[in-house]
């Protein structure tokens, strides 16, 4: 099972549950994000993930599985003696990406061993599946995690374990194509894409191109320096609602770290009525559900399925005519 | 802001005295048509003279859209044929003012070449837009510019042949120009029925109302001048004449909403 806390090097070790209060303190007050490692003597291994210093989940992991400890139990937890702890540091990204490694569910386990090549093929292979998956990828001088969406998601998260710590990177399915030449042991934790932390990921994934060609087209109808002025009121609506993305007429930066599926669709949806209300105003609102219809037949049938599915609902903002 | 306020008031104050400045101009226009006060030289000196500011305004405020897009956009090139196309329209005011004054009675020419010439001008402004909104494949377009062509030659070809047979035209020129403007007006006038229903509820969709307008007065205003109505009755000509720079000053108002949009719209509160 994948104990990724094994990656977090200890760095105190016997020490008190008291002690380990005044480190969590610490890193409150440093507005740590990442992850802290708990391990019992007695083999337990805990680990708690910090954003801007506020602790957001314990998971305990065991042999085949990883549970979320319930915040109300988390003192119970930590209430015991001789215990070690290590700190890795993380961006936010990375973050996201623990959160589906701990919590998206495996559904079977499949270990093989490649060359660069035949991982290049498998990782195409990987990319156009239905079954969405995390892969662990390891040699003598390799160590990286990667989640491989699948249904053609282009793009492909990658967290490699170092010397230095964790580094979070972006690449696509080519991403082998990087890796020296070595044979490597990969396992695949394969997933299914209805559970909500997968939903949430690929959701994510189809929301960027998604308003980037809304903004896009907007651009074309109405110039770039309007363009321009509609991504500073979205992202003052995103800056009030508390929301950390970034939005420019490339599209969103995403930074927020959402921790369920409803409160990203709640985001998202509040995203695209907020590109409604002020780009109804210039265009119509004609127009402006046409641009949205536009976009979303041009998007593949799969991300199209997601994005009418949780966005243009009823429920959402509303379904758009045309559109299946 | 400058005065203090902030830009969605600008807009609102800019839109709100243009809309003034407009009534007062109409009013001065009809006042001057019914009373003449000067003489016949000097009242059609004035009433050309107004028909050639509404004109130049129009085309003023869409010469200043262009400034609102980059030159690379779309956008910029539709504003920039629309605008040489209502600037040759300027040109045609101003000689047919100017002929209008040293003779008697204005023949079919210079002021017809600016005329029919800006619809060339239209025509590809629309085009581009055609092309930006409905995002069609070559096929589709060429399909659409086709019967379009097809469709406005046997229309021109049918008036041509009512003017000459039914109505007795002057000479061919004359069925051939006056044929000319109720086609060009029909097409304009459809294009913004279509422009309308696309960006309706939008700001965007103002400069095509304005077209609109013109279009059919344009339309009225050819038909009574091809029917004799124009010479024969100073109420209808009165009326027509009237509702021309009225058709301007609308067209002028829908593109300076756009315009005021493009500067102040979405822009937040300081």
């Amino acid at each position: 099972m994948l104990n990724i806390s094994a990656f977090i090097p200890e760095t105190h070790r016997d020490i008190s549950s008291g002690y380990v209060e005044t480190l969590i303190q610490a890193r409150r007050e440093e507005l740590f994000t990442g992850l802290m490692r708990l391990s019992y003597s007695s083999g337990e291994n805990l680990m708690f993930t910090f954003l801007e210093g506020v602790q957001q989940k314990l998971y305990r992991f065991l042999e085949h599985s990883i549970d979320v400890i319930p915040r109300q139990s988390w003192f119970d937890k930590l209430d015991r003696v001789s215990l070690s702890a290590g700190f890795l540091s993380l961006p936010v990204e990375g973050l996201r990406f623990m959160r589906m490694v701990c919590e998206a569910p495996v559904v079977r386990v499949e270990n093989s061993s490649f060359d660069p090549g035949a991982l290049i093929d498998a990782s195409r292979k990987w990319s156009v599946d239905q079954e969405p998956r995390i892969v662990h990828v390891q040699s003598n001088v390799v160590n990286k995690y990667c989640l491989i969406a699948g249904h053609s998601t282009p793009v492909i998260e990658e967290l490699t374990f170092g010397a230095g710590g964790a580094r979070f990177s972006i690449s696509d399915a080519s991403f082998s194509y990087t890796l020296p030449k070595a044979d490597y042991l990969v396992t695949c934790y394969i997933g299914h894409s209805e559970h909500p932390v997968w939903r949430q990921y690929e959701l994510r994934m189809a929301f960027n191109p998604l308003l980037r060609m809304l903004l896009n087209r907007f651009s074309e109808l109405a110039g770039r320096a309007l363009t321009g002025r509609l991504c500073e009121r979205l992202a003052v609506w995103a800056g009030e609602g508390g929301w950390n993305v970034a939005i420019t007429s490339n599209g969103i930066v995403n930074h927020q770290y959402f921790e369920t599926l409803e409160n990203a669709v709640a985001f998202y949806t509040g995203l695209i009525r907020c590109f409604q209300a002020e780009a109804s105003p210039a265009l119509g609102a004609r127009m402006t559900d046409g641009i949205a219809r536009d976009v979303l037949i041009k998007l593949d049938p799969y991300r199209r399925e997601l994005l009418t599915r949780y966005i243009y609902s009823p429920s959402g903002v509303g379904s758009i005519a045309g559109v299946v | 802001m400058r005065f203090g306020w902030s830009p969605k008031d600008t807009s609102v104050r800019i839109r709100g005295v243009a809309k003034i400045v407009a009534l007062v101009f109409i009013a001065l226009y009809a006042g001057l048509y019914i009373w003449a006060p000067f003489s016949d030289t000097g009242d059609a000196i004035v009433i050309n003279l107004l028909l050639v500011i509404a004109a130049s305004l129009t085309a003023g405020v869409t010469t200043m859209i262009l400034r609102r897009y980059e030159p690379t956009e779309i956008a910029r090139r539709i504003w920039l044929y629309f605008a040489i196309g209502l600037w040759l329209w300027v040109m045609a005011e101003l000689t047919f003012g100017y002929l209008d004054i040293t003779r008697e009675e204005v023949a079919i020419g210079i002021p017809d070449v600016f005329w029919a010439a800006a619809y060339i001008f239209f025509a590809h402004a629309i085009f581009l837009q055609y092309r930006l909104l409905a995002q069609p494949n070559k096929q589709e377009l060429w399909r659409l510019v086709g019967f379009a062509i097809a469709a406005l030659l046997v229309l021109y070809v049918l008036l041509y042949r009512v003017l000459i047979v039914w109505v007795g035209a002057e000479s061919q020129l004359n069925a051939a120009v006056n044929s000319f403007y109720p086609v060009a007006d029909l097409f304009l006038a459809a294009v913004a029925i279509w422009l309308i229903r696309h960006f309706r509820g939008g700001v965007f969709a103002r400069p095509w109302l304005g077209l609109l307008a013109f279009s059919f007065t344009d339309l009225l205003y050819a038909f009574i001048d091809t029917s004799g109505i124009y010479d024969q009755a100073s109420d209808w000509t009165f009326l027509f004449d009237t509702a021309y720079i009225v058709a301007y000053l609308v067209l002028g108002l829908g593109i300076l909403a756009q315009w005021a949009f493009l500067k102040y719209g979405l822009r937040s509160p300081d």
